[in-house]
C-alpha cells in the first residue's frame, strides 16, 4: 500500500528546502547557515592563513603586508596612494562586518539590513533627524576640496572594494550569514559617516532640557550649587599655573532670561555614559632614559571585535604604528619614529537646543529676529528590508534640524526645537590625523590640529626632540558664561552662537615646569582661562589621581607607566567612605552587617578584582545617591538633571542637612544617617541575593559583570565575564563592559619603542583563535611590546604581496 | 548501502560548487534509479548526508578546536558544540532523505 504519493513527497521536499532557505525573524536560513561548505562552518579557521600574492586593480606599485606573530598587519608601500589602498583592503579583510554595521547604524540605515523592527526603525529615524547623513555629506565636500585628503579617502575606498569584490558568498564574514545579507560597496561618504559616528558618540551629549526642567522645579539656587560651581578638588587639564597671554571678547549676555514653553524630553539620543579616557606624557627630566614617555588609554564601550585595530603604515613620509577605527584612513592613536600622540574626550558644550515657533503647520517659515524666515527641507528615505520605505521630511532653521518634543502626545500643539551642534559644521578631521601620522615635531603637531573640528579632544604629544604638550582641541563656539546650559530662545539672535574661539586660544600647554601633562576628561583649564567651554566634565578623581602620582614619580620607566594604567585606586571612595561608615547607625544592623562594616573600615580604597569591598561600595553609594533624589525627582514628568557625585559629596560634607535628604514620602524627617544606613542594608541585601552569602562570590571582579559584547550583539560572539579590577573613577576605568579600549605606552628617543594591548584581536572573525587572543593580556595589564619595524622584516607569520594589475 | 555511498559522493561534489540545496539532487536521481521502497530510500538518503555533513562538521569542529561551534552553540542556546554538529548532520540527512524518497516514489508508478 502506498502511504504517500510521489507528488506529495516532492511538494514536501521543495517546501522543506524553501523553509530552510528562508530567514524567519532573527533565525538565519538554516540549510544555508549549517551547510559545512558555505555556512558558518566555512568561517571556522583551521590553520594560520597562507602567504599569498594578489593582483588588484588601481595599485600604482607593489605593496607588502607582513603579519607578525600576533597577526598585526604592517603595510610597506611605495607611495601614499598605495599605502591607504592597502589599509582599506586589509582593514576590510579583517573587519568588514564591523565597518559596515557601524556605517549602517550611523547613517540611519539599519532597517535596510535588519528588516521590520520598530526599535530599529526609531533608531534610524532619530539618526536621520539628527542630520547625520546630511552633515556627513557636508563633511565629505570639505574633505574632497583638499587634494591630499580626497586622494586618501578614495584610495581607501578602492582598497575596501577590491577586497569585497574578491569575496564569494561562502567567504562572507559569518555575521552576514547570520543576517542573510551581503556586503555593500564602500564609498568615501561612508568614511564621512563614521566621522559623524565619532561626533555623536563623543560630542553628542547635552543636558539642556534636563537643566531647564530642574531649574523650573528646584529653582535657580539649586542650579547654581550643582551645575555652575566647579568642585574644589578639580585639578584641571591645563594647570592653574598657565598664564594666558591673550584676552577674550565674549558675546553679550541677553538681557532677558528665556523661559521655555516646555521642559519635556527633547533629546532622543543619549551617548553612552561610559566614554572617557586618560592620557599623559612626562618629559625627560622625570624619566630613566632622559626622553619623554607618553601614555594613553581611551575608554569606550568595549565590544568584540575590538573597536580598534593595530596596524603599522610604512611608505615614503610615513612610518606610523598605532590603532585606528575601521573605515577611517590612518592611525588615530599611535606614534612614529619621532613623535607620539593620543587623545581623550573634551568636555565642551557644543550641542544646544532652541525653541522654535513655526508660522503654520507647513513649517515653511519660523519666527526669528522679529520676522518670519524661510526654513529649508530635506527628504530622508529609510529603506526597510522586506517592507515599505519610510519617508521623513527634515525641516531646518538656520540653527540646524528641527525636532518635536514628545511626538506621541497629540492632545496639544506640538512644541519644536532646533538643534545647534558642532557635529554639523563642515570639517576635515582626516587632515588632522594624516598630519599627526606624518608629524616630526611640535610645530607639525600644532599645524595638524588646526584643521580639526570635532569631536573635541585633548591631544597629548611627546617628541624625541624632548617636547611634551597638551592641546584641548576642537572648534569651540565662543559663548557667554553658561550659554546653552538650558533650552535657548530660537527667535532671538542674542542666543545664537556668535563666532568661534580662535584656534590659538584653545587651552594648551607646552613643556610645563612640573614636567608632565595629563588629561582625564576633567575641566579643560584653570578658572583664569578667559573663555567659557562647558558646565559638565568628568568628576575630578581620575585626573587628580594621575597628577598626584606623576608629581611624586621620578626615573620613570615605561613599565611604571603601564603599571599606572592598571591603577585601581578610588579617590571617590577615599572621599566619602569614612563619612558613610560614620553615618551608619550601628543599632539597626544585624550581626553580619555589623561584621562587614569593620571590613569596609579596613579597606584600602583599591577597586581590585579580588576584594569584596569595591562591589559593596559601588552598590552602597549608588543606593545612597539615589535615595537622596528619588523621592523628589519622581514628582516631575521627564528626567531631571543629577549632580555629579564629586560636587554632591562636597555639598553633603559641608551641609548634612541638605534639603533633599529628607524622604518626603514618610512622616518622619530623615537625616543623612538614616539614608546611609538604609542604603547600607539595601546593598547588603542586594549582594546577598545576587551573589550569595558573603564570600568569593562578592569579589568585585564578578560583581562588576564585565561583559564585552559583540558589535552586532549576537549572543556567543562576545567575551563574557572578563574578571578584572577597575572602576569609572580609577585610572583603570574598567567596569560593566566599559573601560580602556586600548592601553598604549610609548618611550621616545633615538629608537622609539611602544607597548600596547586591547581586549580583542586583529581578526574580526569569531571563528578564529585570534578573535579574542589579546583579552587575557588586557585583563591582566600585560601590554605587548609592539613590533615597530624600521624596514620590512624577513621573518613573519605570513605575508600578502599586492601587485598592480 | 551502495545507494548511500553514491548519494554521499555526488552530494559532496555538487555541494562544493552549488548552493546547499544541491545535496537533494543525488537523492532524487539515485532514489529513482535504485527503486528502493519509500522508507528504505528515506533512511539510505538520510544516512548519506547525515554522514557527509556530520562528518564535515565534526572534522571542522575538531580542527578549529571547537571555537566556532562553541559560539554558534551559545548563539542558538543549545548547550554543547557537539549538538551543533548533530543539527548539521540531521538537517542534511533530512533533506537528502526526503529527496531520495521522492526519487524512489517517482519510479514506483503502480504503488509499493
Amino acid at each position: 500500500m502506498r502511504f504517500i504519493s510521489p507528488f506529495l513527497s516532492a511538494i514536501l521536499l521543495v517546501a522543506c528546502i524553501l523553509v530552510l532557505n528562508t530567514k524567519f525573524g532573527s533565525i538565519p536560513p538554516l540549510g544555508k547557515f549549517f551547510d559545512p561548505d558555505a555556512g558558518f562552518w566555512a568561517n571556522a579557521e583551521t590553520s594560520i592563513p597562507d602567504s599569498e600574492i594578489l593582483e588588484i586593480d588601481g595599485l600604482l606599485d607593489e605593496v607588502s603586508v607582513v603579519f607578525d606573530d600576533r597577526r598585526v598587519p604592517h603595510i610597506f608601500a611605495q607611495n601614499e596612494h598605495d599605502l591607504f589602498m592597502a589599509q582599506g583592503y586589509i582593514t576590510a579583510q579583517q573587519r568588514l562586518f564591523q565597518m559596515e554595521i557601524q556605517t549602517y547604524d550611523a547613517a540611519g540605515r539599519l532597517s535596510e539590513l535588519i528588516g521590520e523592527n520598530s526599535g530599529v526603525q526609531n533608531r534610524d529615524l532619530t539618526t536621520r533627524r539628527w542630520g547625520m547623513p546630511w552633515a556627513a555629506e557636508k563633511k565629505l565636500e570639505k574633505v574632497m576640496q583638499d587634494s591630499e585628503s580626497s586622494k586618501i579617502v578614495q584610495a581607501y575606498a578602492h582598497g575596501v572594494n577590491a577586497f569585497i569584490e574578491s569575496l564569494s558568498p561562502d567567504e562572507y564574514p559569518v555575521e552576514y550569514k547570520v543576517l542573510n545579507a551581503a556586503p555593500e560597496a564602500w564609498t568615501p561618504l561612508k568614511t564621512s559617516i563614521l566621522h559623524m559616528n565619532m561626533l555623536r558618540t563623543l560630542a553628542g551629549g547635552s543636558s539642556d532640557d534636563r537643566t531647564s526642567r530642574t531649574k523650573a522645579f528646584l529653582g535657580e539656587e539649586y542650579i547654581n550649587t550643582f551645575f555652575k560651581t566647579r568642585p574644589e578638588s578639580v585639578d584641571p587639564i591645563i594647570p592653574e599655573s598657565r598664564i594666558w597671554d591673550f584676552e577674550s571678547i565674549k558675546p553679550e549676555v541677553p538681557e532677558t532670561d528665556f523661559i521655555p514653553k516646555t521642559a519635556e524630553r527633547i533629546q532622543f539620543w543619549e551617548p553612552d555614559a561610559g566614554v572617557g579616557s586618560n592620557n599623559w606624557a612626562v618629559d625627560g627630566s622625570k624619566t630613566a632614559n632622559g626622553y619623554p614617555i607618553l601614555a594613553g588609554d581611551p575608554h569606550l564601550s568595549l565590544s568584540m571585535p575590538s573597536i580598534w585595530m593595530e596596524m603599522q603604515l610604512h611608505a615614503p613620509g610615513y612610518n606610523t604604528y598605532g590603532v585606528g577605527f575601521q573605515g577611517i584612513p590612518g592611525i588615530l592613536i599611535g606614534f612614529n619614529e619621532k613623535v607620539a600622540f593620543s587623545v581623550t574626550n573634551t568636555g565642551s558644550d557644543v550641542l544646544d537646543w532652541y525653541e522654535i515657533e513655526f508660522k503654520d503647520a507647513s513649517k515653511d517659515e519660523y519666527w526669528y529676529d522679529g520676522k518670519w524666515n524661510p526654513t529649508t527641507k530635506r527628504i530622508e528615505e529609510i529603506k526597510v528590508k522586506g517592507g515599505e520605505t519610510i519617508i521623513d521630511t527634515l525641516v531646518f532653521t538656520h540653527h540646524g534640524p528641527v525636532m518635536v518634543a514628545n511626538p506621541d502626545d497629540t492632545t496639544r500643539e506640538p512644541i519644536y526645537h532646533a538643534m545647534r551642534w558642532v557635529g554639523h559644521e563642515p570639517g576635515n578631521s582626516l587632515k588632522t590625523f594624516v598630519g599627526l601620522n606624518k608629524a616630526g615635531n611640535y610645530d607639525d603637531f600644532v599645524a595638524a590640529l588646526e584643521a580639526y573640528v570635532g569631536p573635541a579632544q585633548n591631544f597629548v604629544f611627546a617628541s624625541t626632540e624632548g617636547d611634551i604638550a597638551m592641546w584641548v582641541n576642537g572648534k569651540f563656539p565662543n559663548k557667554w558664561d553658561f550659554q546653552g546650559q538650558e533650552v535657548s530662545d530660537g527667535s532671538d539672535p542674542a542666543f545664537d552662537w556668535q563666532g568661534w574661539i580662535p584656534h590659538q586660544h584653545n587651552p594648551h600647554v607646552k613643556n610645563p615646569p612640573r614636567g608632565f601633562v595629563s588629561s582625564a576628561n576633567q575641566e579643560s583649564a584653570g578658572e583664569s582661562y578667559p573663555y567659557y567651554l562647558a558646565d559638565e566634565n568628568a568628576p575630578y578623581e581620575r585626573g587628580k589621581r594621575i597628577n598626584d602620582l606623576l608629581r611624586e614619580m621620578d626615573n620613570i620607566t615605561p613599565q611604571d607607566m603601564m603599571n599606572m594604567q592598571m591603577d585601581d585606586y578610588s579617590l571617590h571612595a577615599e572621599s566619602i567612605v569614612p563619612e558613610m561608615i560614620e553615618w551608619v547607625i550601628r543599632d539597626s544592623l544585624n550581626f553580619k552587617e555589623t561584621e562587614f562594616l569593620s571590613q569596609m573600615a579596613s579597606w584600602n580604597f583599591e577597586m581590585d578584582a579580588d576584594l569584596q569591598q569595591p562591589g559593596f561600595f559601588y552598590y552602597w553609594f549608588r543606593e545612597f545617591y539615589r535615595s537622596i533624589f528619588r523621592d523628589e525627582y519622581k514628582l516631575v514628568d521627564g528626567s531631571l538633571r543629577y549632580p555629579h557625585r564629586d560636587r554632591l559629596i562636597e555639598v553633603l560634607k559641608s551641609d548634612s542637612n541638605f534639603l533633599l535628604i529628607d524622604n518626603i514620602e514618610t512622616e518622619e524627617k530623615e537625616t543623612i544617617k538614616d539614608l546611609a544606613t538604609a542604603a547600607y542594608k539595601h546593598a547588603y541585601d542586594l549582594l546577598d541575593t545576587y551573589y550569595g552569602t558573603i564570600g568569593e562570590g562578592w569579589n568585585w571582579g564578578f560583581v562588576m559583570n564585565n561583559d564585552i559584547e559583540h558589535v552586532g550583539q549576537i549572543p556567543g560572539f562576545g567575551a563574557m565575564d572578563v574578571y578584572t579590577g577597575g572602576s569609572s573613577e580609577a585610572i583603570n576605568a574598567t567596569r560593566f563592559g566599559y573601560g580602556p579600549s586600548w592601553r598604549m605606552v610609548v618611550e621616545l628617543g633615538p629608537e622609539v619603542k611602544g607597548w600596547g594591548v586591547y581586549p580583542g584581536g586583529i581578526s574580526g572573525n569569531p571563528g578564529s583563535p585570534n578573535y579574542d587572543a589579546f583579552v587575557e593580556n588586557w585583563r591582566l595589564g600585560n601590554h605587548f611590546e609592539l613590533n615597530f619595524y624600521r624596514e620590512k622584516p624577513e621573518n613573519t607569520l605570513y605575508e600578502i604581496t599586492f601587485l598592480s594589475n | 548501502m551502495l545507494l548511500s555511498l553514491f548519494i554521499l559522493i555526488f552530494a559532496f561534489i555538487l555541494n562544493l560548487f552549488l548552493p546547499w540545496w544541491s545535496i537533494a539532487i543525488p537523492g532524487v536521481v539515485f532514489g529513482y534509479l535504485f527503486k528502493e521502497k519509500a522508507v528504505a530510500s528515506f533512511l539510505w538518503g538520510f544516512l548519506a548526508l547525515f554522514l557527509l555533513w556530520g562528518g564535515q562538521a565534526l572534522y571542522i569542529h575538531v580542527a578549529n578546536d571547537g571555537i566556532m561551534s562553541g559560539r554558534i552553540a551559545e548563539m542558538l542556546g543549545v548547550g554543547s558544540p557537539l549538538i551543533v554538529v548533530l543539527i548539521t548532520a540531521v538537517l542534511g540527512g533530512f533533506v537528502s532523505g526526503l529527496a531520495t524518497m521522492t526519487g524512489s516514489l517517482a519510479n514506483q508508478k503502480k504503488g509499493g
